[in-house]
């Protein structure tokens, strides 16, 4: 009976973990846009292993002991953090993501996509950066052509 | 026969239990342990490059902070079959001359466990994930 429990258990762990440390999906480092930082909230994420999930395979695997052992994990186990940014790109647009890296209220930053999620990175950069940034959105604003291709500003 | 079976068998699961780290050992650990390597490139560049190169392995970032000089990430591995799950801490510390020193300390949940990631494991993954996208950029 027991080994009809254990085998599938075996199988079932060593099919869905691992034990080396390897790569999910290949490294990026895409840069995105520059904008300054409006507001951070400090988020909880979804928790990729579960206190209970744990618990409950240590006590399978070694019975009370495994359960108890398994059960020894820090305050906050299942709550990964990040923080949500409201990031202005210029004066007419702000956006919103989600990243695990600290940049202050005021700070330029370059946002980076690392990979296939929404979590993004945050690169802080000089002031100027956002500075210029602003002026080039100002720039095309005043742009006769691009003012032309625009039906809403054209009056009879 | 039995009780003194029984009593062992209970003095070492309390041995062993008393041995288990979690994150917080990481975090109180000495700044300079584990795995360390220094970086020359700007201390935000190799900051997000770190982060980068952690995100897409096969972990748990736990939580980021943030004090004067130092840039800290705490991160898990889950359990398997092989391992009770590891814990582990990387430090991005802005150096004086302005370089940026990595230091990537791990633990095994379970310490006197043979199997499992050991530090040389996950330093070795994030440094040379950190050294790809610095070349790159």
């Amino acid at each position: 009976m027991k080994a009809i429990i254990f085998i599938p258990t075996i199988i079932a762990l060593v099919s869905c973990s691992s034990i080396n440390v390897e790569r999910t999906s290949p490294l990026r480092f895409d840069k995105l846009f520059i904008a300054t930082v409006e507001e951070r909230i400090r988020i909880t994420l979804e928790p990729n292993e579960s206190k209970s999930g744990r618990v409950l395979v240590g006590l399978i695997s070694a019975g009370p002991i495994g359960a108890l052992a398994t059960a020894n994990t820090e305050e906050g186990f299942s709550d990964p953090t990040a923080f949500k940014y409201t990031l202005s790109v210029d004066t007419n647009e702000t956006k919103l993501i989600v990243s695990r890296s600290i940049a202050e209220i005021g700070n330029c930053v370059e946002v980076i996509s690392p990979d296939e999620s929404k979590l993004e990175l945050l690169r802080v950069i000089p002031l100027e950066n956002c500075v210029d940034n602003e002026n080039k959105a100002a720039r095309s604003t005043d742009d006769p052509i691009m003012t032309l291709n625009r039906p809403t500003n054209v009056t009879e | 026969m039995k009780l003194p079976i029984h009593l062992i068998g209970l003095i070492l699961s309390s041995l062993i239990l008393a041995s288990c780290a979690d994150i917080n050992t990481v975090m109180n650990a000495p700044k300079d342990a584990g795995a360390s390597q220094i970086f020359t490139e700007d201390h935000e560049l190799v900051k997000a490059a770190v982060l980068a190169s952690m995100q897409n392995l096969n972990i748990n970032i736990k939580e980021t902070s943030q004090t004067a000089n130092n840039f800290t990430i705490t991160f898990t591995k889950t359990i398997s079959a092989f391992s009770w799950g590891e814990v582990g801490r990387v430090l991005v510390t802005e150096m004086n001359n302005g370089d940026s020193q990595v230091f990537v300390h791990s633990e095994k949940r379970l310490k006197h466990q043979i199997a499992g990631a050991n530090n040389r494991a996950f330093s070795g993954s994030i440094f040379s994930g950190v050294t790809e996208i610095l070349n790159k950029n």
